[in-house]
């Protein structure tokens, strides 16, 4: 077996929180030990809802943000311990799309200015060079070469999020981080979107690490899929295992939450008592306990660690396997 | 059988807009029956929330304008009322809730004053009743230890009790019509699963009608009985659930249901795609508004507007050239 382009171990980051400076001021566990590979080529779904650390994590994968600990491997190199220089060339070919097409565009650039930016940075082509690249990327991800002189306001919610995929690729990455990245956008527009990103991945041969709330998405892209609570991957295994016998009673409940659009199949919803408890405290033994319809005494005061349960699936569940 | 709760006919709602005047709702005909969920679906723009703010006339007039229509409830035409009988209506026996439970909660005030404050406006009780009331609507909507979060302030609450107190609020004085929407859209989807599973009971045990208004068919799919399709300010299709999920008629429709990941595509296959975006309403070209994204348009979709009629197999479709039974099961 290959190695992983991207290998995460033991993940670590935990924010500050609240306080005025005096006495200890409470941290915020964003991400608590993650383990991830990422092949070259393949695309990993994350799923979890709000505050998991989905998107931490994402950040902390392209050391975007500095992790507490863990190492990031990348090409089977260190990124850690690379020094900045040396981290900038490695980020050409690690490349993140995020979910708010509004908010990640500059108002005041060009599309082609926004797609060119990388290519300026890196010195990688210029004048006349670098408009054929850019007019090449614009087609590539379904826009018109005349679109390079627009601005941002001038685009559809669809449109924007094709300029935020054509900068990513404009570096030729071998990864890309894609952070919600149809979230916003209206189902006609998401269809068109993930035609899109499956496409890119055939003709590139990208590997997408795919985070999303939406577990009908991440199943339609994904050939693995890790579930995330509280900082922590509960489960991680190939897709059809996953969705076809979870193996961990958050995802079990998650999956059965996810609206179905047909109304012959009546499934029974596992309705989940309560909310996500706080990452600034959280729950003694396994964090999912306070909620798990299957929990027993054990599972209040001991933490479970991932285990395998079948081939390459793991869970972080006492009872396991169901 | 008794006739609908509240009927929508012929609606037109207007928006005066820099670039003239843009009819963000047109000819739109609903019924809603008593303890029937209605869904409303459609994307950003095709007049779902503005159809639902007409209803209650909470619309900023100007620029919005009800230029046509009649929306009857209980045998009225609520936009003949004055002010002061519209807010005899709105809140009580017409209530709304929002996706974002901070448009109707105040952020100074404790949550079980704001419900009492619901109650006082519509009826006389004493305080005590009063009290009472609201901490059995707490209770109601699944909050626990009611007695202590009447005393929250609404930033003192997760999302989800921030809807349900919104919820109670909404119930406060036994609405024959409760208007939804949106309401899990900014939830998690096991907080949505608790708030679906709410409203289904609430629903059920005070045989309330509801107007569920989503872009999500999943939530339709599992939480109505009947459906409206919306596109660009028009009613497509109407029909039951299950009608329209089995054998969809309009083209719109049928597009927007293959373009969902669901257990009909494979993992990794190309979905189905709606090209091009919806028309600028100020400009609405003549003729049909899907023609231009629709692969069955014939010469006549650019000359008249389809009207919404009766369709051999039982659902209202507007559409010159719809998808058959045979076609649509293929």
């Amino acid at each position: 077996m290959s190695a992983a382009l991207l290998e995460l171990r033991d993940l670590r980051k935990s924010f500050p929180v609240g306080g005025s400076g005096f006495g200890r001021r409470a941290r915020l566990l964003a991400v608590d030990g993650v383990d991830l590979d990422v092949s070259s080529g393949e695309t990993v779904g994350l799923v979890g809802e709000s505050g998991c650390g989905k998107s931490t994590l994402a950040r902390l994968a392209l050391r975007l943000l500095e992790p507490d600990a863990g190492t990031i491997r990348f090409e089977d190199r260190d990124l850690r311990a690379l020094g900045r220089r040396e981290l900038r060339g490695m980020r050409r070919r690690m490349q993140i799309v995020f979910q708010d097409p509004f908010a990640s565009l500059n108002p005041r650039m060009t599309a082609g200015e926004t797609i060119s930016e990388g290519l300026r940075v890196h010195g990688l082509a210029r004048g006349a060079e670098r408009e054929r690249r850019v007019a090449e990327l614009l087609e590539i991800v379904g826009l018109a070469p005349d679109h390079a002189s627009r601005y941002p306001h001038e685009f559809s919610g669809g449109q924007r999020q094709r300029i935020g995929i054509a900068r990513a690729l404009a570096l030729e990455p071998r990864l890309i981080v894609a952070d919600e990245p149809v979230s916003s956008l209206d189902v006609s527009i998401q269809a068109q979107i993930l035609n899109l990103l499956l496409d890119l991945q055939q003709r590139f041969g990208l590997a997408y690490l795919f985070i999303s709330h939406d577990l009908r998405v991440v199943r339609h892209l994904s050939r693995r899929v890790a579930v995330m609570y509280l900082g922590r991957i509960v489960e991680y295994g190939p897709a059809d295992a996953l969705y076809g016998r979870p193996q961990h009673p958050y995802t079990e409940a998650l999956l059965s939450a996810v609206p179905v659009p047909d109304p012959t199949q009546r499934h029974q919803r596992i309705v989940l008592a309560g909310d996500v408890p706080s990452p600034i405290a959280p729950p003694p033994g396994c964090p999912f306990h306070p909620r798990c319809p299957k929990a027993i005494a054990r599972c209040a005061t001991d933490r479970p660690a991932l285990r395998e349960v079948a081939p390459r699936h793991v869970t972080a569940c006492h009872l396991a396997p169901f | 059988m008794s006739g609908p709760v509240l009927a929508l006919r012929g609606l037109r709602t207007s928006f005066d807009t820099p670039r003239g005047r843009l009819p963000a709702v047109d000819r739109v005909d609903l019924e809603l029956f008593a303890g029937e969920t209605l869904g409303v679906v459609g994307e950003s723009g095709c007049g779902k929330s503005v159809t639902a703010l007409s209803i209650l006339r909470l619309l900023p007039q100007p620029p919005a304008t009800i230029e046509a229509g009649e929306i009857l409830f209980e045998g009225r035409d609520l936009l003949r009322l004055s002010d002061e009988e519209m807010r005899h209506i709105r809140g009580n026996r017409i209530a709304m809730i929002f996706q974002e439970p901070m448009t109707c909660l105040n952020p100074v005030f404790r949550v079980g004053d704001q419900i009492a404050e619901a109650i006082a406006v519509h009826r006389s009780l004493s305080r005590t009743e009063r009290d009472a009331r609201v901490l059995e609507l707490l209770e109601l909507v699944g909050i626990s230890e009611p007695r202590k979060r009447a005393r929250d302030y609404p930033h003192q609450l997760s999302g989800g009790m921030r809807q349900r107190v919104m919820i109670a609020m909404a119930l406060a004085n036994d609405p024959a019509v409760l208007i939804a929407d949106e309401p899990t859209t900014a939830l998690d989807v096991t907080i949505q699963a608790q708030i679906l599973e709410l409203l289904e009971r609430l629903q059920r045990r005070f045989a309330m009608a509801v107007l569920l208004i989503t872009h999500d068919l999943g939530i339709v799919a599992e939480s109505a009985d009947r459906l409206a399709v919306l596109y660009a300010g028009r009613v497509v299709e109407s029909g039951t659930v299950r009608e329209i999920f089995a054998a969809p008629q309009h083209p719109y429709t049928a597009g927007l249901l293959a373009a969902l990941p669901s257990a009909r595509t494979r993992p990794g296959e190309r979905l189905h795609v709606i090209a091009g975006r919806v028309p600028d309403l100020v400009s609405r070209p003549a003729g049909c508004s899907f023609r231009e994204r629709c692969t069955r348009a014939l010469a006549v979709c650019a000359e008249s507007d389809p009207a919404l009629e009766p369709a051999p197999e039982g659902q209202l479709v507007a559409c010159h050239n719809p998808v058959s039974q045979a076609e649509a099961r293929a």
